[in-house]
């Protein structure tokens, strides 16, 4: 039987790599093109409809890793419109406290909810009264199985993820 | 007396020193001049809510806690006339402990916030009265024996847990508190142990006239009108209430509760009524001058000051148990 080792895709560029690779693997070279394909398009549109204002959003579980600018999570981010507010220069993930997460100025919170929510500690660190108080109406939750591996369908997820941070973006004043 | 309003005198300056330190030191450094007028003018900016809600919580959070352990770490090393004695002792730490895990493996904790420390502190007052009540009629030994089987009975139900655990998540959570840490408490923690801390605390430090009488052996004690037992329930009671709820808000912290009473001793002519304050000053100065070095090492914001206690706190074990190997006949 014949291995493949298939290495992770961290942005859209490694996406493709990736679908090609296992495409090829499996004889199905047309079929990844085509899923390919779908991706971009959805691409090409988030890029058209780029909000005209970017949104920092900040992956925040309070406990834990926390994806970096090397991320899938990253590349979603960007792809949907905003950047990522993880430290600068971590890579694929990084640890951060609640203090540096106030110092990196996050316009948003994005929180990681599980396929299945079981007990958890995760589910009580964001009710701190000051997270409350500055992130109370600004916060999101993203698919997280979404976000951890690259694969064209990672394209919707970035566009459930712009029409997320749609419903938080500041609203335009009036003149 | 007037030796002793010197030594906490400088205690208190020291803890002072500290305290500011703690306010000032972070992610970033903050200029005195923003802690200053954060603490005074309630300003609501960034850094004026970092020192209100993050950094000024957190230091008190670690004075009571380390007070606590300090505390009873003098006051049970005097009561078991055991040097090595400390909170853990009595399965305090391991009870809080363990009702904080039971809440984080069910669920608990989603359904009211404050639920793991409560449960911490009935895990706490819990297992203090297992240990009473195994030990009690028994002399000390048999209380520091029953002690022990009940930090073993806590710990296999902690290690359970982590067996058992429901997802991977639970598992690194239960493992991630149980390492220790002040990070991201606010003033509800403050305010939930705070009650349990001062009363705890006001029962250990009335006890200074027993473990005197104590010093002199349990026989002597007794002779000189001292209700042993009585003395051993105010001091698992107290212990149970100032421990358990600092323990139940942050985790197990090791060695402060250890080191603190030793400090001080030779400053107290080894008396233990007179070690009791100083050593809650030193715990809470140990404790805070951890967490401070836990921010600024360049490891990384996850070091848990559980483990940098532990860290530090061993080779003064080692060292202690050398002293202790070249003191014996």
């Amino acid at each position: 039987m014949a291995v493949l080792e298939v290495p992770p895709a961290n942005d859209f560029e490694e996406v493709r790599s990736v679908t090609r690779l296992v495409g090829r693997a499996v004889g199905e070279s047309a079929r990844a093109e085509r899923l390919l394909e779908k991706m971009d398009e959805i691409l090409r549109d988030l890029a058209a409809s780029r909000p005209t204002h970017t949104l920092r959003v900040a992956s925040w579980d309070g406990s834990g890793a926390v994806p970096g600018e090397n991320s899938l999570f990253a590349e979603l981010v960007r792809a949907a419109g905003g950047t990522n507010a993880a430290p600068t220069g971590r890579g694929g993930a990084a640890l951060f406290g609640m203090e540096w997460l106030l110092l990196a100025h996050p316009d948003v919170l994005a929180y990681g909810a599980a396929d299945r929510e079981e007990p958890s500690l995760r589910a009580d660190t964001d009710q701190h009264p000051l997270l409350l108080k500055l992130y109370g109406q600004r916060r999101i939750a993203y698919p997280e199985v979404l976000f951890s591996c690259g694969v064209p369908e990672s394209a919707e997820a970035a566009r459930e993820l712009r029409a997320l941070l749609t419903r938080v973006m500041p609203k335009p004043t009036s003149p | 007396m007037t030796r002793d309003l010197g030594l906490d005198g400088l205690l208190v300056i020291v803890l002072a020193l500290v305290f500011v330190a703690s306010l000032l030191a972070g992610q970033v450094w903050l200029p005195i001049g923003t802690v200053y007028r954060a603490a005074f003018t309630h300003s609501t900016d960034l850094a004026g809510l970092i020192v209100t809600q993050l950094r000024f919580p957190r230091a008190v959070l670690a004075c009571l806690v380390g007070g606590a352990l300090g505390l009873s770490g003098a006051v049970l090393q005097s009561l078991t006339r055991n040097p090595l004695a400390e909170p853990g002792l009595l399965g305090v730490s391991a009870g809080a402990a363990l009702g904080s895990v039971v809440a984080i493996y069910f669920g608990l904790t989603s359904v009211f916030e404050l639920t793991g420390p409560l449960m911490g502190l009935a895990g706490a007052i819990g297992a203090s009265a297992l240990t009473f009540a195994l030990g009690r009629n028994g002399g000390m030994l048999a209380l520091v024996l029953a002690g022990s089987a009940v930090t073993g009975l806590a710990s296999a139900c902690i290690s359970l847990a982590l067996n058992l655990a429901p997802n991977p998540y639970a598992a690194y959570e239960i493992m991630s508190w149980l390492l220790g840490s002040l990070e991201d408490r606010g003033w509800n923690h403050v305010q939930l142990i705070l009650p349990f801390v001062l009363v705890g605390g006001a029962m250990l430090l009335v006890l200074g006239r027993g473990l005197d009488a104590l010093s002199l052996g349990e026989q002597q004690a007794a002779s000189l009108g001292i209700a042993l037992q009585r003395l051993n329930s105010q001091v698992i009671l107290g212990t149970a209430l100032a421990v358990g709820a600092a323990t139940s808000v942050t985790g197990a912290i090791g060695f402060v509760g250890l080191i603190a009473p030793h400090l001080v001793r030779p400053f107290v002519r080894h008396q233990p009524s007179r070690l009791l304050i100083p050593s809650a000053l030193l715990g809470a100065i140990v404790l805070l001058s951890a967490d401070v070095c836990a921010r600024l090492l360049p490891i990384g914001p996850g070091l848990k000051i559980g483990v940098l206690t532990s860290l530090i706190g061993t080779p003064f074990f080692f060292w202690l148990v050398v002293k202790l190997r070249k003191a014996a006949p």
